[in-house]
């Protein structure tokens, strides 16, 4: 993957990531967590006690650099969002047909795409709601329940590859 | 600085920007905090500019500055658009604030939209007729 830009100013930079129908999509990574930020994580662990975290918090991928551009930058930019989902033949589904491999997307009324994350498994019986891996910005991946999060919940979409 | 908040209140403005994905979400989650809408009450436009101007000095800011940065500039965008709009102008210049261009066009934009809203009401007000104008017409249809 080619490096394309750099900045001295925060100490980021961008990669080549492209949708299937080779358009860009603009990223960037975030290369330092500092000392001070990493010290506040504990916080967040008490704040949210039903959240399984895994691997290390890290500031190169957001959710939708999990989601959509495996794990290696963070894709800000909800348009960047909805090209990938156009691009690459995503198709809406409803909650109570989501599976494994699933997209979701969290939407919010202002139309920014707050968060996303991939569906680990089906809807549970009663509730029909399934559990997601997502990230939470520069804290860690998180295996939570879809509605077990920080982000907008009343408009929650599931997308699939159809082919 | 960063005595004009307390650390309860800091900590949640660390979530928010630990946990943000989207510089939109930065937008609508410090702008909906209790201790944003605070410091833009308490304070005139140009009080918190020079209080932004003067911590986004440091090169290498610390987390309490970098949240208090934001949390100024989000309090200033919550004043009048009129009173921002030049500070706004130029305020990507500071380059190390992550998503400030981003942030700095959401601003505007949400701004703009907000002043062409408040022209619409007015006139919306204006298309009421006043009591001359009723009297007028009368007058006319009279005749």
């Amino acid at each position: 993957m080619q490096i394309i830009t750099s900045s001295t100013e925060l100490d980021t930079r961008s990669i080549r990531v492209q949708t299937r129908k080779a358009n860009d999509i603009q990223n960037e990574q975030s290369l330092i967590i500092s000392e001070l930020e990493r010290s506040q994580f504990p916080i967040f662990v008490r704040r949210h006690p039903t959240a399984k975290l895994r691997g290390l918090p890290s500031g190169i991928y957001n959710c939708h650099g999990l989601t959509f551009a495996s794990r290696r930058t963070m894709v800000y930019d909800p348009n960047e969002i909805w090209k990938i989902i156009k691009d690459d033949n995503y198709v809406r589904v409803e909650q109570i047909q989501a599976l494994p491999g699933d997209v979701v997307l969290y939407l919010s009324a202002e139309g920014d795409v707050e968060h996303s994350g991939i569906v680990i498994s089906e809807p549970e019986p009663h509730f029909y709601l399934p559990k997601v891996w997502s990230k939470w910005g520069k804290y860690y991946e998180v295996i939570h329940y879809v509605n077990d999060c920080p982000y907008e919940k009343s408009n929650i979409k599931y997308y699939r590859i159809m082919g | 600085m960063s005595s004009l908040l307390r650390d309860k209140e800091l900590d949640n403005l660390k979530e928010i920007f630990v946990f943000a994905n989207t510089p939109s979400y930065l937008y609508k989650n410090f702008r909906q905090n209790p201790a944003v809408l605070g410091l833009s009450e308490k304070y005139q436009t140009e009080e918190l500019i020079g209080f932004f101007e003067r911590l986004v000095q440091s090169e290498k800011p610390d987390m309490e500055s970098l949240l208090m940065s934001y949390a100024l500039l989000f309090a200033i965008s919550l004043k009048e658009y009129a009173e921002s709009r030049r500070f706004l102008n130029g305020v990507d210049r500071h380059k190390n604030l992550e998503w400030i261009k981003e942030i700095r066009e959401i601003i505007i934009a949400n701004a703009r939209a907000t002043t062409i809203k408040n022209i619409d009401l007015n006139h919306k007000t204006n298309a009421v007729p006043s009591r001359h104008e009723v009297e007028l017409t009368i007058m006319q249809d009279a005749r």
